[in-house]
């Protein structure tokens, strides 16, 4: 069960920690005027330090803001299931190229949806398939093979 | 009429059999986008876009304005036919379309909605053709303090009357700034603010984002709320279309002000959405038969649907005329633009004639494309929806992951890609406006070296932004803009609250 307040935090977190990061990057590379122009560091800085004030000011807000839970048990199960297995997904691209990791990928929701097997074994065969005359083959862009393409020898 | 011949010189471009069969593919695989839920327009065109390098600039953008009103037209499909909004610039449809649809009227809804959307656009175009080239050529005389000026005005149009909560869009609109800034500094030619990540030399692109914040945020929107397409009957009744069309004319007051209130939003960025939401609050309040409105009211359907292509036509007017994208999909063709080797503002208007008067000319032929287009397929859409969305979300976030990893043919790319999407599910959750980041990180190079140019002129001085009359006035309206939301609250602080101000929609 996650609050708005919560998440209201976590996002002015997000946004603050990485206008932090960029603002200190900002800071050493130099600011200001320089004699030879304004600093490499100048314009990242002004952006950066407006997201850290912004960030600081919706920090204080969203703790101010009440109200019922935003993402309770039932919404945060849903999101695990689409997400869970995409990022997966993503993780097994290196291994296997994004062609396999495609077919994996559509053969572990369409199995898990109680799909009859055969369709779930075709679609999962027909994807790497589809990815690759659409996209190697048809618009001359090679995606990913990865260790496993390599083995291959692809 | 110089402009009259320059148009027609653009239709012998666009009138080939080539860019006409561009336009159909375009306009089909922008209403796929457009109907599909977590795949739109911004996510469509980035797609689309290395796989254009090797066209012609003026096939290329012809096949990735065709998407874009395909796009905008799928939208308005299931936001009437299954109260799911396609676009989120579709929202407001929902509201009198699908209670119109429901109540066995779903040809009356869908030709009120199409018909409309054309006028808008027409709209748009037409402003387009006037006005481009006029504005083009004052920009000509445009310095590097002007242009700052200019960038600055368009941001400050985003916080101050883009509808969203003013501080998170100044968050999300510097969060783009500082990711544009990530890599290689090009005015000193060293390298920045990497964070010791080596992928980060070459920077961070806005196909990724846009993959990440529009494409994966919008499916964990997506799959929170389990969609059940519940939809009615999609067969279109064609007497019923000419019966619609017939009365299409009463509804002029309407059309005329959501025309004119979506080019404004257009124009200065404020985008589609905003638009689509402003004109349905005016016509609601505006309107005699106000207690129709959320009950199937044609105006309810006429006001948001031609705003909405009203402003996502119009936003290609800055973009053109000064590089200033008005719509997150405007940044992303903006960004082609660049990579085609082109450079977005009024230069084009001089160098690239062909380029942008054939686009122009395409513009006109697209709309009528998609209209036809979409009447004919709505059936065949409606049975994609039918689809369940647990097949549907992965598919597109496959089809994302390509579409990140192609941009550079790099996997950190999809790695970034799905970072993003968790920080678009939070920015739609807590109405973080995602558009402005996209924007800036497509102009931010641009704005950073207009600021840098400037500042070399004045030795370091912010005076220069109002040393001319031009740049002084168009910085003004810009910090006004930006005051816009701080004497907004200071007067509800004083003159106690009217319960019916900017209630929209609902």
């Amino acid at each position: 069960m996650i609050s708005r307040r919560q998440l209201e935090a976590i996002t002015a977190l997000v946004t603050g920690a990485f206008g932090v990061a960029i603002l200190v990057q900002s800071l050493r590379i130099g600011i200001g005027w320089t004699g030879a122009g304004v600093g490499s560091g100048t314009f990242p800085a002004i952006a950066s330090g407006l997201v850290v004030a912004g960030s600081l000011y919706n920090l204080v807000r969203g703790a101010l803001e009440a109200g019922p839970p935003m993402v309770d048990a039932a919404v945060l199960r849903r999101i695990a299931a689409f997400f869970g297995p995409a990022v997966v997904f993503v993780a097994l691209i290196p291994l296997l190229g994004l062609h396999v990791a495609a077919g994996v990928y559509m053969f572990y929701v369409m199995w898990r949806a109680r799909l009859p097997l055969w369709k779930v074994a075709a679609v999962a065969v027909a994807t790497p398939f589809v990815l690759y005359s659409v996209f190697d083959w048809g618009f001359q862009v090679e995606l990913l093979r990865g260790l496993l393409g390599k083995e291959l020898g692809l | 009429m110089e402009n009259v011949e320059l148009l027609m010189h653009g239709f012998g471009i666009a009138l080939s059999l080539n860019h006409i069969g561009l336009m159909l593919l375009g306009v089909l695989m922008g209403l796929v986008v457009g109907v599909l839920p977590g795949l739109g327009a911004p996510n469509g065109v980035s797609l689309l876009l290395p796989l254009t390098f090797g066209m012609p600039p003026v096939s290329a953008i012809i096949l990735l304005s065709s998407m874009y009103w395909g796009a905008l037209f799928g939208g308005s499909v299931t936001s009437i036919l299954f109260n799911i909004p396609g676009e989120p610039s579709s929202v407001a449809t929902t509201f009198d379309g699908y209670p119109m649809a429901r109540d066995g009227r779903p040809t009356t809804a869908l030709a009120t909605a199409f018909s409309s959307a054309a006028f808008g656009a027409l709209v748009g175009v037409v402003l387009i053709t006037l006005l481009a080239s006029w504005i083009a050529r004052r920009a000509l005389e445009f310095g590097p303090p002007e242009y700052f000026a200019v960038y600055f005005l368009a941001f400050a149009s985003f916080v101050g009357v883009g509808g969203a909560k003013p501080i998170k869009t100044v968050v999300s609109l510097c969060l783009g700034f500082a990711i544009a800034a990530i890599g290689m500094d090009t005015v000193s030619g060293t390298v920045r603010l990497t964070m010791g990540v080596d992928a980060f030399v070459s920077g961070i692109s806005f196909v990724v984002a846009v993959m990440g914040l529009f494409g994966v945020g919008e499916l964990l929107i997506a799959c929170e709320e389990e969609i059940h397409a519940k939809g009615v009957s999609s067969k279109v009744e064609w007497r019923e279309v000419w019966r619609t069309l017939a009365r299409m004319p009463s509804h002029w007051v309407a059309l005329l002000r959501s025309a004119l209130v979506g080019c404004w939003m257009g124009i200065t960025p404020g985008g589609p959405t905003a638009a689509s939401f402003m004109s349905y609050g005016l016509a609601k309040r505006l309107s005699p038969r106000r207690a129709n409105f959320g009950k199937g009211e044609p105006e309810g359907v006429v006001s948001p649907e031609t705003a909405d292509h009203a402003a996502g036509t119009s936003a290609l007017l800055p973009m053109l005329a000064l590089g200033i994208p008005g719509s997150a999909t405007a940044a992303v063709m903006m960004g082609g633009l660049m990579i085609w080797g082109l450079n977005p503002g009024p230069m084009l208007f001089v160098d690239q004639k062909d380029f942008v008067w054939g686009l122009i000319a395409s513009m006109y032929l697209g709309n009528i494309v998609a209209v036809a287009m979409v009447l004919l397929t709505v059936p065949i859409f409606a049975a994609l929806m039918r689809v369940p969305f647990f097949i549907i979300a992965p598919i597109i976030m496959i089809i994302c992951a390509v579409g990140a990893y192609a941009e550079a043919n790099r996997y950190i790319d999809v790695v970034l890609m799905m970072a993003f999407g968790v920080l678009g599910y939070l920015f739609k959750k807590l109405d973080y406006p995602i558009s402005p980041l996209v924007l800036a990180i497509v102009i931010g190079p641009r704005a950073e070296d207009a600021f840098r140019q400037s500042m070399l002129v004045s030795k370091g001085g912010f005076g220069i932004f109002f040393e001319t009359p031009l740049a002084a006035t168009i910085s003004g309206l810009g910090i006004l803009l930006l005051s816009i939301p701080l004497v907004a609250a200071l007067l509800r602080r004083i003159v106690p609250r009217r319960p019916t101000a900017r209630t929209l929609g609902a």
